[in-house]
């Protein structure tokens, strides 16, 4: 199978759906002559032309709420957030309008919108550049939320995305962008809300999603060389959320830890031990669940002090080491 | 502030039991004054306190079984802050804030003396395992950081149980483990058993002229006790341990007879000291009295220690023969069964004749068979003519 990066799924993902149905348009800020901050888009706007590629100012509060207004009068829009920081000054479309709209007109309105953006933190991009936000989306019922990975979920997910007739935020972690994976040439997609096991074990489940399934994966190959065999699952998507296989996993190992780049305290991590002491999972857990995550602090432009706020392949081994011990 | 600990009796000892605190929380104690009584694998011993002050607090109840060292209580003056829990050590890693003390002990619970009234810190998945398999987790003793019991820590005990409804399962601790570790290490010695007869009828008519009048009655097994250590006084090798470890066999000069005691919760083997310099009297007396405090937990560990050659009577139990165990690191033990009696031909009459079987188990790499029939022919003839013993 032939290897692509993440940024090529994702384009190719976009592209390909705006071949398909002629209502699915971008906009975003620099995606059309840049090609995207991240350059994700280039060569999009040569495609597919400047009215289904679309520059906009810096003016993130006007074009998302044109997008969400776009798709409840039948466009299909994928907005692309430069950084997910900048989620605020358009938020009331995130948190009052795109989700509730459906809802408030009995069904007779949908808001068939994606809104991609770059994630997390390790690029030394200070404080208002790095952050995991995903928990503040998934507080918000009516909003779908999508971590992928690798570029083999990136591209599947996204096109489950922009086929989905509500909103999604899709969040796509920095440091991924060039990661490369086994993409199929074939078309395929891949629906919301099953996780993926991305290896399987017996003695803990490692819960985890975007770019801490890498060092999930390799503190697992670590922890296999001490006898203990670790199962690591992506999540994938957030919201909806896929609890019977995390549920089944924990009952099958006894133990969980769960792993995440955003802040733990109060972070997705909380939900996701709910999850598994709210079931009857809690029955069969022999040691405390444990979470690792970001520590409280703005994230800093110091490298070296950035790298230590995250947390590393040591960290989640010896959390493991600590569940068995 | 003192920390009061359950203290290591002794080098086998891995928990001790709180029979009865002796002092209440709010009460002076003097250093050295009797706190708790606490009863081993062996023995029921007193725990005397480490410091004068006042009892200022009990982590744990009558009844309960701490681990040694394990801190039960602390002494101090009126007014100091004691900690809800004691202080557990922590391994943790990372973290800076020290690990709380664990929270699962009340402070106070001395005016509820409901036993065993602390709830055992178990992981979710141990208690369900418990509960399928009818183990009670306060029996148990945590593997887990901090004590906490693990599935694992029920798995040992309900493994290999095959449970049923009905069944039950009890961890294996106290003297039973200790009985069941030493009877495991018996079963690689090389043991021969052989019975011998030995008629009675002396001994017993010798034994009512020696009753008659008195209060203290010399039982048949003070004479046992009286010839096997006779003859074990003139029989080095019945004196002898062999160490195997160093090669080397070492006899001991003293002849201290140990005396099996049966209780409901299994087998003690108090020590009678230099046994062959005591009169028959003096040897009963000493019997009873040790039998009297075995029974009664009142043991010390040293009472129980130091035997050279064991005696085991089950008394009138109806037993014919039987294959003793040796009592490590003893070389040899001598069985009695129970009295029997039986029709002879003596002199052209017919007479009924009393008779126990001896059966004698000795380690054959420190005896031979030759000797060992020596020995217990010996004992036979003292216990046949028993005038010459007293």
């Amino acid at each position: 199978m032939r290897e692509i990066t993440y940024a090529q799924a994702v384009k190719e993902a976009m592209s390909e759906e705006m071949r398909c149905d002629p209502d699915v348009f971008f906009m975003g800020e620099d995606i059309g002559v840049y090609g995207g901050a991240f350059g994700i888009s280039n060569g999009m706007l040569a495609e597919f032309g400047p009215e289904r590629v679309r520059d906009t100012p810096i003016s993130e509060n006007g074009f998302v709420g044109a997008a969400v207004g776009a798709a409840v009068t039948g466009s299909r829009p994928i907005v692309e957030l430069m950084f997910s920081d900048f989620m605020t000054v358009c938020f009331d479309h995130i948190l009052n309008q795109a989700p509730k709209m459906r809802y408030m007109f009995g069904g007779k309105a949908k808001v068939p919108m994606v809104l991609r953006t770059a994630a997390g933190g390790g690029t030394g991009a200070a404080a208002q550049h790095s952050q995991s936000l995903e928990t503040i989306y998934a507080h918000i019922p009516g909003l779908k939320v999508v971590v992928p990975s690798t570029p083999y979920d990136a591209k599947g997910l996204l096109k489950t995305a922009i086929r989905d007739d509500n909103p999604v935020i899709f969040l796509e972690q920095k440091l991924l962008y060039r990661t490369k994976g086994d993409v199929p040439e074939e078309e395929y997609t891949i629906p919301f809300g099953i996780a993926d096991i991305k290896r399987p074990g017996a003695d803990c489940t490692i819960i985890t999603y975007g770019r801490m399934v890498q060092l999930s994966l390799q503190a697992a190959e670590l922890l296999a060389q001490e006898g203990i065999d670790a199962e690591v699952i992506d999540i994938r998507t957030l919201l909806p959320l896929d609890t019977a296989t995390l549920i089944q996993s924990v009952k099958k190992t006894k133990h969980c830890v769960i792993v995440h780049e955003a802040v733990k305290f109060a972070g997705f991590g909380g939900e996701l031990a709910a999850t598994i002491h709210e079931s009857e999972a809690f029955y069969y857990l022999d040691a405390p669940v444990k979470r690792l995550g970001a520590v409280s602090a703005p994230i800093p432009f110091n490298p070296v002090l950035e790298k230590n706020c995250f947390p590393t392949v040591e960290e989640i081994v010896q959390a493991v080491r600590e569940t068995q011990s | 502030m003192t920390e009061l600990i359950m203290p290591k009796a002794g080098m086998a000892m891995e928990e001790g039991k709180i029979v009865r605190w002796l002092k209440d929380v709010g009460d002076r104690i003097e250093a050295g004054e009797a706190i708790m009584e606490i009863e081993t694998d062996k023995i029921t011993m007193e725990t005397e306190s480490p410091a004068a002050g006042i009892l200022l607090v009990k982590y744990y109840e009558d009844g309960d079984v701490v681990p040694v060292t394990v801190t039960v209580g602390y002494i101090g003056e009126r007014g100091e802050t004691v900690p809800d829990a004691p202080m557990v050590p922590s391994a943790s890693v990372g973290g800076g804030v020290p690990d709380a003390p664990l929270a699962h002990v009340p402070a106070q619970h001395t005016t509820c003396s409901t036993q065993n009234s602390i709830i055992p810190l178990a992981t979710p998945y141990a208690r369900t395992l418990a509960a399928q398999a009818g183990v009670d987790l306060g029996t148990l003793t945590g593997s887990g950081h901090g004590g906490v019991i693990k599935a694992r820590d029920v798995q040992k005990v309900s493994a290999d149980a095959g449970h049923a409804d009905g069944d039950t399962t009890v961890p294996l601790a106290g003297m039973r483990a200790v009985i069941a570790e030493r009877m495991t290490r018996a079963a690689e010695i090389p043991a021969v058993t052989q019975s011998m007869k030995v008629y009675m009828d002396d001994l017993l008519a010798l034994r009512a002229e020696v009753n008659e009048g008195c209060a203290e009655k010399v039982t048949i097994n003070d004479f046992i006790i009286k010839a096997a250590a006779h003859a074990v006084a003139e029989s080095d090798l019945f004196r002898t341990e062999i160490d195997m470890a160093n090669c080397r066999l070492i006899t001991r000069a003293q002849t201290n007879i140990g005396v099996a005691v049966a209780l409901d919760e299994g087998l003690m083997v108090p020590v009678i000291r230099d046994a062959d310099k005591l009169t028959l009297t003096e040897l009963s007396v000493r019997a009873k009295d040790l039998a009297a405090r075995a029974r009664g937990g009142q043991l010390l560990p040293d009472e129980c220690r130091g035997s050279v050659f064991t005696v085991t009577n089950p008394g009138a139990s109806g037993i014919f023969t039987f294959t003793p165990i040796i009592n490590q690191p003893n070389a040899a033990i001598l069985g009695v069964g129970s009295l029997h009696e039986e029709l002879a031909l003596v002199g052209g009459a017919f007479v009924t004749r009393k008779f126990v079987m001896i059966c004698l188990t000795y380690d054959h790499r420190i005896i031979d068979g030759t000797a060992a029939a020596v020995f217990q022919r010996r004992i036979k003839g003292l216990l046949e003519e028993p005038a010459v013993m007293s």
